[in-house]
């Protein structure tokens, strides 16, 4: 049993604490999920467990974590790695080496496990994760599900009783979290200890047994997934929790179209070196339209997406915006894209200077009036570093909003965000489709469609395989769900393409 | 999130006060040298960026040690200032010497990151790897090892001269040849590394003011 | 680096690290280039051997290649560009035949197998995992100049050597402050990765890829050697 007894915890020199007097006990064998909101602690508790707090994370810890009555506090981290293992949020920062086997054998190998048993633990691992076609694979073409399956074995490999998984689902799609979930339900089913600390609840409606509320460091309610399943929305909404139940979940945009055409694609065809990647693209999309563009790993939605905002040039087909012919450099100035990593796209040393950066001529006051409608004006001399993922998201999208461009294109961009966060993100579409931009999101999440999209373009086999309005009508209904539930009644099913070109 | 390791840890074990770690940490741990390798990725893709197109160009060749100073003085910097602890700069021209020498270039290149890599750390270790001077000078003694293969070969003759006995119509006229070309253009390249790699430094200097400490990635 | 397929011979990868170093002694001890060319053949059949023909054939071409220009420039010597051509075949020749060496070792040992090697070598972690850490990175920063390219297009910024005379300042900016930023997070998220799976173990790490010196790794070694004083012999009495 872990246990968590009267466990206060405050970071170096933060003069709140991040937890306080958790008391906390976990049975053998359970899976418990910690939820609440961004910097609500959660993270916290796992690192006090796994020692990364106070023995990396400076911080001080008062009360107790134990372990089948031994403490873990002041064990160094190498002692209770043996005892729970970790698996962190984003895949591409956890690998230490470049082929998948070497990565599984990583951590067995530092426990010094020896040698002759080494190769038998490290195959044992890719079988029981079931990735064994994985093996000796490179790291670089490997999708970031496949990663973080490639992360769950190494931790595996040695078979810690505890897994503390860390907003695991935050870098997946669709098909990879449901693989996800499959997995925790194996680990349970080998009576380990599974806590875990997440936004994105769908998924774990099979596999969870208890959950816990966390709100300023505090254990504030607890729930069993089937009391949480029966509380109404509206409660669990207040509480700044996302569903666990998708069929809850149905599309509620519906906005009336502008009827003026933004833009018009006919023929076209997107090239990734010598392949066509995407042939025979027709689609014409109006002002004041929010467009979903979803699809599988690997169909080139987001080869699709740089066509289209002209950061890609190997395309042929005829590309109109707003009337006129538009070639690569024209969409360049008319388009602009959020990128998943927002980090890359942001240069300057304060709010305000990025608004202006490189733009040329944009008013003190332009800069004033957006930063203020995105409710940025109160951070505008903090460096953009500094400003939490969804302030930096918005910030992206005031530099695209003063520089007049007229399709936003966001690429996944609720990843690793809370129910509020992702509803900021919501609103902020709908006020740009308001003020009459074109809007495409690359996504793979069926909550934030539901919230946000007027219109879903599913892209597969090399091409546009359906398109459709969520006017409220059945089909409007069915279909997206179709999209995202059937899969998710089937997790494993789907072979899992590594995303080359996404 | 990231916290200065050098900030003294308390913990309580079964409700007891315990210091986990009062003293200062001043030894290398796992964060740092994980940093190092992360730094020196990009300050080895910066030197190879820089260098690739001149050396592949018989005209430019030999401005190939100034033109892989130019790119990752910024990134040296940063790594100084984040890391702040005896060895990281000599660590980091072993790594980039080892890269050098398994990647196949010349042997004196690899030799020039560890020796010149070792002597700036010193000179940085003496400043705390708080003094723009200081770590500039040891940017500047880093980037000069690139200089090394070319001294070597301007130095030896007989490399000069070895495939020459044969073919050379005009002996003298090439002796004369080699001779002045010995002469300058050894000088110009080194001094031209100097001003590449110190102009580096600047980039990296004004980097470092305006946005990484503003970022709260060093402080 | 690559994977064991197609090797004939297997050697351990401490032999393939010492191979590296004492071929580099034959080149620096080389008294002509006729033997230099004599030793460059004798690592090509090494790399058939050792089953890194393909990548060792592709250097030898540029080898020969190189030789062919100089003797072709030498002739040439009075004119500015015969010079120029001259002096880079003859740098590119001297610098070669390490090349060689080096695509050898590199194509026929994993990377986990050269770190295994190198901490049985004795060589300090302090050396090994930033070593390690960079391999395993730098390929990522070629895929992160790939992203901030598209982000200073999408800013109007042109990434390129006409944009940077154009907009020094913010293009430097836009080139450097993503890249490092991003280096500072993963180097951050990759520490705690790596000391969550006890990377700061003081427990002897083990290797899943057994490693043994055997027979024909001492036999080899032994030749390497013995050459390698016969060439020191020989260049002491007889110095060209």
């Amino acid at each position: 049993m872990l246990r968590y007894d009267d466990v206060s915890c405050t970071y170096g020199e933060a003069d709140r604490p991040s937890v306080q007097n958790v008391d906390l006990s976990i049975g053998e064998g359970r899976c418990v999920l910690l939820c609440g909101r961004s910097g609500c602690g959660k993270t916290s508790l796992l690192r006090i467990c796994n020692g990364l707090i106070p023995n990396f994370y400076g911080g001080r810890i008062t009360g107790n974590v134990l372990y089948r009555d031994k403490s873990l506090l002041g064990m160094p981290v190498s002692d209770i790695v043996g005892i729970a293992g970790t698996v962190f949020q984003d895949p591409k920062t956890q690998f230490f080496t470049t082929d998948a086997t070497s990565e599984v054998a990583f951590g067995v190998e530092n426990l010094a496990v020896e040698e002759e048993k080494l190769r038998g633990v490290v195959d044992g691992a890719f079988r029981a994760m079931n990735i064994e076609a994985l093996k000796e694979r490179s790291v670089f073409t490997l999708s970031g599900g496949e990663k973080q399956q490639v992360a769950i074995a190494s931790i595996y490999a040695m078979n810690p009783a505890i897994y503390l998984l860390d907003e695991p689902s935050s870098n997946l799609d669709h098909d990879a979290i449901g693989k996800l979930a499959h997995i925790i339900g194996r680990l349970k089913s080998e009576g380990k200890t599974v806590v875990l600390a997440e936004h994105r609840l769908y998924y774990l409606r099979d596999v969870v047994d208890d959950i816990c509320y966390l709100d300023g460091g505090r254990v504030v309610r607890r729930w069993t997934t089937g009391e949480f399943l029966a509380m109404r929305a509206g409660e669990r909404r207040s509480l700044g929790l996302r569903t666990m139940n998708l069929a809850e979940e149905s599309p509620r945009v519906q906005r009336t179209a502008s009827g003026a055409e933004c833009l018009r694609l006919e023929g076209v065809a997107v090239f990734y070196g010598k392949r066509p990647v995407l042939e025979g693209i027709d689609l014409r999309a109006e002002k004041g339209e929010c467009v979903g563009i979803v699809g599988k790993n690997g169909v080139g939605k987001s080869l699709f997406v740089r066509a289209l905002t002209g950061l890609h040039g190997d395309c042929r087909g005829t590309f109109t915006v707003n009337g006129r012919a538009a070639g690569r450099r024209e969409r360049l100035k008319r388009a602009y894209l959020v990128m998943q990593d927002v980090g890359y796209q942001l240069f300057a040393d304060s709010v305000e200077e990025e608004c202006r950066f490189g733009l040329g001529g944009v008013s003190d006051k332009a800069v004033a009036e957006v930063l203020r409608r995105l409710n940025l004006h109160g951070e505008r001399k903090k460096h953009p570093n500094t400003l939490s993922a969804g302030q930096k998201q918005r910030l992206a999208v005031a530099v695209g909003d003063v520089s007049g461009k007229d399709i936003l294109v966001f690429d996944e961009p609720t990843s690793g965000q809370d129910y509020e966060s992702m509803l900021l993100v919501s609103g902020l579409i709908g006020e740009q489709c308001g003020k009459g931009k074109l809007i495409f999101v690359v996504t793979h999440d069926y909550e934030f469609i539901c919230e946000t999209c007027t219109r879903i373009v599913h892209f597969g086999e090399g091409g546009i395989k359906d398109d459709f309005t969520l006017d409220g009508k059945a089909s409007g209904r069915r279909k997206p769900r179709e999209i995202f539930m059937e899969e998710e009644r089937l997790p494993g099913m789907f072979a899992d393409e590594p995303d080359g070109n996404d | 999130m990231c916290i200065d390791p050098s900030v003294a840890r308390v913990g309580y074990v079964n409700n007891q006060r315990k210091l986990f770690m009062a003293e200062e940490n001043r030894r290398l741990d796992a964060r740092d040298l994980i940093t190092i390798g992360v730094f020196s990725a990009v300050i080895v893709v910066l030197i190879f960026v820089g260098g690739v197109f001149f050396a592949i160009n018989p005209v430019l060749t030999f401005w190939t040690p100034a033109a892989c100073a130019l790119l990752p003085g910024p990134a040296f910097l940063l790594l100084a200032a984040k890391v702040r602890k005896r060895g990281v700069i000599a660590i980091c021209g072993l790594v980039v010497g080892l890269v050098v020498f398994v990647t196949g270039m010349f042997w004196g290149i690899a030799v020039g990151y560890v020796v010149l890599g070792a002597l700036g750390d010193a000179i940085a270790s003496s400043g705390g790897y708080g003094s723009f001077a200081r770590n500039a000078v040891a940017y500047i003694l880093f980037s000069l090892s690139f200089c090394i293969s070319f001294i070597v070969f301007f130095t030896n003759r007989s490399y000069w001269l070895s495939s020459m006995a044969s073919s050379s119509a005009d002996e003298a006229y090439f002796e004369t040849m080699i001779a002045a070309a010995r002469e300058w253009i050894l000088p110009v390249m080194i001094a031209g590394t100097v001003l590449s790699a110190l102009l580096s430094a600047l980039v990296g200097r004004r980097l470092l003011k305006r946005q990484f400490e503003k970022a709260g990635i060093v402080s | 680096m690559a994977d064991n397929r197609g090797r004939a011979v297997t050697i351990d990868p401490r032999t393939r690290i010492f191979f590296l170093l004492i071929g580099n002694l034959f080149i620096v001890f080389a008294p002509t280039q006729a033997v230099e060319a004599g030793f460059v053949l004798f690592f090509l059949l090494a790399a058939v051997v050792l089953g890194a023909a393909p990548q060792a054939l592709k250097t030898a071409a540029a080898y020969l290649l190189l030789i062919v220009l100089q003797a072709f420039s030498a002739g040439w010597t009075r004119m500015w560009w015969g010079m120029m051509l001259f002096t880079f075949s003859q740098f590119m020749t001297m610098v070669l035949p390490y090349a060689l060496l080096a695509v050898i070792l590199v194509s026929t040992t994993k990377v986990s197998e050269f770190m295994e090697a190198l901490y049985r070598l004795r060589v300090s972690k302090k050396l090994v995992i930033p070593f390690a850490v960079m391999i395993r990175y730098a390929p990522a920063v070629l895929q992160e100049f790939a992203m901030i390219r598209d982000a200073m297009r999408m800013r109007g910024i042109s990434p390129s050597l006409f944009g940077f005379v154009r907009r020094p300042l913010e293009t430097v900016e836009c080139f450097y402050v993503p890249m490092l930023m991003s280096a500072a997070r993963v180097a951050d998220e990759l520490s705690a990765a790596a000391v969550a799976r006890g990377i700061e173990s003081k427990a002897r790490r083990t290797c899943l890829v057994p490693m043994r010196f055997g027979i024909a790794d001492f036999a080899f070694l032994a030749l390497l050697v013995a050459v390698l004083v016969v060439e020191i012999v020989i260049n002491i009495t007889a110095p060209i």
